[in-house]
């Protein structure tokens, strides 16, 4: 696999007005502020984060449904601010999205078929007079995704479907342009454990049959683990960590990820027991007013003053993996030091 | 099931709507089927004035201060106040759609210029504005439903603006916006057919305003001259109120048993599209 920049991130930030009316100073909700990241062709990156961190507003803003406050999105190497029509139709073909709740995400009114061949007609994937080309496409999508008789499949509507259903035609609309990135948002969430895995498992094989590219946005860390090759944690709108997924998740040099991490649940109680489960004080600071110098530092355990002044700089600890805390270097040489024990933890986490 | 079988499946269950829809069809049927049942020409004068109800057999219902079978007028004016009843709700329904389509779909200033718009709209009296414009431009049928549907409008705007509201922002459409579906193509082929229940019910109930409204104007004397017409009826028998009730009972009962039809079918509309106002419970 050709490991090129698909889609880059540049300081990348969106600002909400809120409140705005005549008598009171408008303010601002700063979902997302200042992130960079990157995707590489065929691989997948994960953006993890608790609710309101600012998480699927990045997706949102990739996807063009946001306009950024401020910031760049380059997709192959093109700014998207300096975008042309013909640009923003290939735009359109290569970047797609799969929502959480595959209920609304469908069209209640419309029939499969419909639904798959408006995305490729309005897309320009096929033009509109192929009405042929784009039957075959939809029957051929609906036997990737895995339903079958695709002819009975295509003539129903949403509800007549079963979530997971739905969900693999989320997905097949996504293929339906073929694109090279597909922005998930929370894709498996609303979907019962079993079904869940079966659509992880699809992903991930249209990933290796078609090499898209996936920013799987999500808060459940134990499947972040086992489907992304990257992983940016997002913390009140800013990325605290990214990095290759094991690295990560082994050293979680952020304190937030750490955090994050010891609150999730292991199905296996010896190591629960025996995890040290880190509690954080108090809750997420409101986004209209982030508190200053390091984001995280009034509910952070390994705060001291200077955290509280200064905005503590990116360091790349290892190569490819990025932390924003004051005392990352600090931390990853604790960690390498004491990597003979986590790494027993670690075969202990990959055997559940 | 979809959402059309699930309406028709509650409605048929509600008693006043199944006897308001059997109106309903009822006017429709005597309506196009005037010359057939009418027992006179509405139209023809005869020598017999002010005949009580049964004291001739040709004239079951009387005539009225020129001879007129009151019968007749009351079955062909149903054919008056049905069709301008449904055309002016068909172009009330059509203005509301495209005002507020754009409105909600597009928010923000055009919305509220929109809206701005639709309230001036409501604040103008009705009547009052459509009696100067009958009386300006003469009282055509034709006439009589563009007044009466451009006058009619904002209801179903406010309403097809707040359903848009609710859709736009849904994942569906968020969906069509990434695959480059254009403006149009997103608000008329993939949200107005989702809308398509509640604002059904709106101009159901918009047919019966229509209707009022339409035989207010007769009564006024604004009707169209060359069709007999039920408020055009009432308004010839106001000065014989006295002595021939008749000619003001027939026609004022077919109005209301009109209104009454289409407002039953409305409401039963209405609260069978509502889940929340279900009593049984069921799956969508």
């Amino acid at each position: 696999m050709a490991e090129t920049t698909l889609l880059e991130i540049q300081n990348l930030a969106k600002y909400f007005e809120v409140g705005r009316s005549l008598f009171k100073k408008k303010r601002h909700l700063y979902a997302v502020d200042g992130i960079s990241v990157y995707v590489r062709t065929g691989e997948t990156l994960a953006l993890v984060g608790e609710s309101g961190c600012g998480k699927s507003t990045t997706g949102r803003l990739i996807l063009n449904l946001e306009q950024p406050t401020g910031g760049h999105i380059f997709y192959r190497g093109k700014d998207l601010a300096d975008y042309t029509a013909k640009d923003w139709k290939r735009y359109r073909q290569g970047v797609q999205v799969v929502f959480q709740d595959s209920h609304s995400s469908l069209n209640p009114r419309k029939t499969i078929r419909h639904i798959l061949t408006a995305a490729m007609f309005s897309s320009g994937t096929i033009p509109r007079k192929d009405s042929q080309a784009a039957e075959e496409r939809a029957r051929a999508l609906m036997a990737e995704v895995g339903l079958k008789p695709a002819e009975t499949f295509l003539a129903k509507y949403p509800n007549e479907l079963s979530g997971g259903q739905r969900q693999r035609i989320g997905i097949a609309r996504a293929l339906s342009t073929n694109p090279d990135l597909i922005v998930a948002d929370e894709p498996v969430s609303s979907l019962d454990v079993s079904v869940k895995a079966q659509v992880l498992n699809l992903l991930d094989t249209l990933q290796k049959e078609k090499g898209v590219a996936y920013l799987f946005i999500s808060h459940e860390l134990s499947i972040v683990r086992s489907i992304a090759d990257r992983v940016a944690v997002m913390y009140l709108g800013k990325i605290v960590e990214s990095g290759p997924v094991a690295d990560v998740f082994d050293a979680k040099v952020h304190p937030y990820t750490e955090a994050l991490i010891s609150a999730t649940p292991i199905p296996d109680p010896d190591t629960t027991r025996n995890k040290k489960r880190i509690v954080l004080p108090g809750g997420v600071p409101s986004p209209m007013d982030p508190p200053k110098g390091c984001p995280f530092h009034p509910r952070c355990f390994r705060a001291e003053a200077k955290c509280a002044t200064e905005v503590p700089p990116t360091v790349e600890v290892a190569p490819g993996h990025h932390a924003a805390c004051h005392f990352a270097e600090e931390r990853f040489a604790a960690f390498s030091g004491s990597s003979e024990s986590i790494r027993t933890v670690k075969s202990r986490l990959c055997s559940q | 099931m979809t959402e059309l079988h699930r309406i028709a499946y509650y409605f048929r269950r509600k008693h006043f709507a199944m006897f308001g829809l059997i109106l309903v069809l009822a006017l429709v049927t005597v309506a196009i089927l005037a010359p057939q049942i009418a027992p006179n020409d509405p139209h023809a004068v005869s020598r017999a004035r002010f005949l009580s109800p049964g004291e001739d057999a040709r004239y079951p219902l009387g005539t009225d201060n020129l001879g007129r079978c009151v019968l007749s007028g009351v079955i062909y004016g149903a054919r008056v106040s049905l069709f301008v009843g449904l055309a002016a709700a068909a172009t009330s329904t059509f203005i509301g759609i495209l005002i507020g389509s754009l409105s909600g779909y597009f928010g923000g200033k055009t919305d509220a210029f929109l809206m701005r718009f639709t309230e001036l709209f409501m604040t103008i009296p009705r009547f009052v504005l459509a009696l100067i414009v009958v009386a300006f431009f003469g009282s055509g049928l034709d006439r009589l439903i563009l007044v009466i549907g451009v006058l009619s409008w904002p209801g179903a705007a406010r309403l097809v603006r707040s359903e848009f509201l609710s859709h736009r922002n849904l994942p569906y459409v968020d969906s069509g916006r990434v695959s480059g579906m254009s403006h149009l193509r997103l608000i008329f082929v993939e949200i107005l057919p989702n809308i398509i229940p509640p604002v059904i019910v709106v101009a159901t109930l918009d047919v019966a305003t229509a209707i009022l409204l339409e035989a207010s104007l007769g009564f006024f004397g604004l009707g169209d001259p060359n069709l007999r017409s039920w408020g055009g009826m009432l308004s010839q028998a106001q000065s014989h109120i006295r002595s021939a009730w008749w000619m003001s009972v027939f026609p004022g009962s077919a109005i209301a048993v009109t209104v009454l039809g289409f407002n039953l079918v409305g409401d039963g509309l209405n609260e069978a599209a509502n889940p929340r106002m279900q009593i049984e419970g069921g799956s969508t």
